[in-house]
């Protein structure tokens, strides 16, 4: 069994497959090499990221797929799940096998895998395009803090900017300690392990009460269907939704 | 900001309104402004009843002038009255808008002192929310019948969706239950709103005219008409009045006093099977005559889908590889998303059952309806086949056999004997 370890980005996944192809090695698992655990049945091949090499692949792969193609795989780096990267690793090296567009031809599992590792992905941050809850601070930044399954921080944050205009506003993925920071023109994503520290608006209660009055007048107590509710919308989505709260 | 008590009933008038929908717009903010609108539309929050919340739904007022009898507001009702400013709304809308709890508005209200002075209302508060504060974000105005023409289509170049409720799927029954709505004056806005000069190409409207078109709204269960009636209604307004839905509504009781209408609540699952039906009218090619058969009435032990196959086994198996993609729709277990999906991984390869597991085909529905590479795996016989489609729902009836019964069927389960 062949183990790639390589960085889990975009470049050391092409990197991958520069080495794959020129040492016509095709590995059995791709992982990442910050959280990889060594096994006993595995030679495992660590790819040092070359931006060189990532870039002549890189060219390859939006001459035989189109620029979207990158963007893809971006997003499919994204997915918690331990097999991403091998899904994106067979997805790419099927593209530059067959020198072509491969994605439409869903009856390959290494297509239909890919594909659907990207929707997951992009699933998730629809939902949270609702889901995610500003308070806004006494100083006008609006405020929010989530945790994603997937590291969607960098998918969510063009819809609000577009949204929210001019407003200062921080999303705040805090299982990965990751932020989104706009001052209203530009925005930078930033990693800190530093608290952020709130402090409320004052009518920022008020607005809050509000809302969970909303939340509960509009339900229809005769057509209560707890089952569909937590379908729609689970658990551990809920920790940052106030209207839930008790 | 509005009071908490206004809040509560202007609100919980307003929740029998089914369409909470934010999509099918694609209004993009503007410099200083606030929102946008996303065209598959975001749901923001559930309620314990299952729906989403999309939209702010909230009357203008529930103060009525009119009698209808299935209606919480009608003004024989004892119940508490209010009704909001402009400011108010408009306030409370941005509050939550900015805050990400809403989409957008869908505003609607009450005749409150005549069709006219209600839908002047409603316009000054869209009007106010679109210019005053910058709101760039989806409305959904619900329309007044019998109000002024001219009124009507100055809202509708101010919000993204709107909608008049046909309320009843008859005229009888309009009269009956709703007195004082005429058939006219819900028809004849919704007319105006379908002309061409509204649209750019037959389906698809002007950018800068209610981009995410019109909707209508029934109840069902208050009125003895059949879901053949109901579909067909809503078929004729999908064609004539370029709907982009028509919603249904499940008669919830709220008047004790009468006996025109039925005191208990009409079954949910009707409602959800005329909506399954629904989307078969819109989505996959079905008429009307076809889903609901001779019968007038859906079927509730199968959807739509499966009881129209089951009715039709001539049709069926259907080669996976070969048929076309109207055919393909046709078969249960198979979404349009599905159907395309298929279409285009064929052109590569021949597809086997696999393959349709991975492009995630509903196999316990489909199998009995398909063959991949002239392979059937289904069952052969229409009663089993009727049985395993109706399995799921019948899970209730099984139990767990327990080792302490000591009729036969348990110890053969103990022994392994048969």
């Amino acid at each position: 069994m062949k183990i790639f370890t390589i960085e889990k980005n975009v470049d050391g996944l092409l990197t991958a497959l520069y080495y794959s192809f020129t040492e016509k090695i095709v590995p059995d698992a791709v992982e990442d090499v910050k959280t990889f655990q060594p096994r006993f049945d595995g030679v495992v091949i660590n790819v040092q990221t070359n931006l060189s090499f990532s870039e002549r692949v890189k060219s390859a792969l939006c001459k035989y797929a189109g620029e979207d193609v990158i963007y893809q795989l971006k997003i499919c780096l994204m997915c918690k799940d331990y097999h991403s990267l091998l899904h994106a690793f067979n997805y790419a090296y099927l593209i530059l096998k067959y020198r072509k567009d491969v994605s439409n031809m869903m009856g390959e599992k290494f297509v239909s895998n890919f594909s659907f590792t990207v929707q997951k992905v992009l699933h998730e941050r629809h939902v949270f395009t609702g889901l995610i809850r500003f308070r806004e601070s006494l100083n006008g930044v609006l405020y929010a803090r989530f945790s994603p399954d997937n590291d969607v921080v960098e998918l969510l944050f063009p819809h609000f900017f577009r949204r929210l205009g001019n407003s200062p506003f921080i999303i705040h993925d805090v299982s990965r300690n990751k932020l989104a920071i706009s001052n209203g023109n530009k925005v930078t994503i930033v990693h800190t392990e530093i608290p952020a520290n709130f402090t409320p608006a004052q009518s920022e209660n008020a607005v809050n009460q509000l809302w969970k009055k909303y939340f509960n007048s509009v339900n229809i107590k005769e057509r209560t269907n707890i089952r569909r509710q937590e379908n729609f919308f689970p658990r551990r989505y809920k920790k940052y939704c106030y209207e839930t709260w008790e | 900001m509005i009071e908490q008590a206004k809040l509560s009933i202007l609100v919980e008038s307003a929740k029998y309104d089914v369409s909470c929908s934010s999509s099918g717009s694609r209004r993009k903010n503007t410099k200083n402004g606030l929102g946008n609108a996303d065209f598959g539309g975001i749901c923001h929050s559930y309620t314990p009843d299952g729906r989403c919340v999309s939209l702010l739904k909230i009357l203008m007022s529930n103060d009525c002038i009119y009698d209808c009898k299935y209606c919480t507001s009608r003004c024989t009702n004892s119940v508490r009255r209010a009704t909001a400013t402009p400011e108010e709304i408009c306030e409370l809308t941005v509050e939550f808008y900015k805050r990400n709890y809403i989409e957008g508005l869908f505003l609607s209200s009450a005749v409150h002192k005549s069709p006219n002075y209600t839908m002047e209302l409603l316009y000054q508060t869209v009007k106010k929310l679109r210019f005053e504060y910058n709101f760039n974000g989806y409305i959904h105005l619900k329309g007044i019948p019998g109000a002024d023409k001219l009124l009507i289509e100055r809202a509708g170049f101010l919000v993204d969706r709107m909608s008049f409720n046909i309320e009843l799927p008859s005229v009888h029954s309009l009269k009956l239950l709703a007195p004082q709505k005429k058939k006219e004056n819900i028809i004849t806005p919704m007319k105006m709103l379908a002309e061409d000069k509204y649209f750019i190409t037959p389906t698809k409207r002007r950018k800068d005219f209610m981009p995410a078109g019109q909707t209508s709204q029934m109840i069902v269960g208050a009125s003895p008409e059949s879901d053949a009636h109901i579909l067909k209604l809503s078929e004729f307004m999908y064609k004539t009045y370029k709907m982009k839905r028509v919603y249904y509504s499940t008669y919830t009781p709220t008047n004790f006093d009468t006996s025109l209408l039925p005191q208990e609540q009409s079954s949910l699952l009707r409602e959800h099977r005329l909506y399954q039906a629904d989307w078969l009218l819109r989505f996959y090619g079905f008429t009307s005559d076809e889903i609901t058969g001779e019968k007038g009435f859906l079927d509730e032990e199968y959807d739509p889908k499966c009881a129209w196959a089951l009715n039709n086994p001539h049709l069926f198996p259907v080669e996976i590889n070969l048929a076309p993609l109207e055919t393909i729709l046709r078969v249960p277990g198979i979404g349009v998303k599905c159907a395309y999906r298929i279409i285009q991984a064929r052109k590569y390869t021949k597809l086997d059952f696999n393959d349709l597991i991975r492009l995630r085909v509903v196999m316990k529905r489909a199998i009995h309806f398909i063959t991949c590479k002239g392979k059937y795996l289904g069952e052969k016989n229409l009663t089993l086949i009727k049985r395993r489609l109706i399995g799921g729902d019948n899970l209730e009836n099984c139990k767990q056999l327990s080792i302490f019964e000591l009729n036969q069927t348990a110890l053969s389960a103990l022994t392994g004997e048969l």
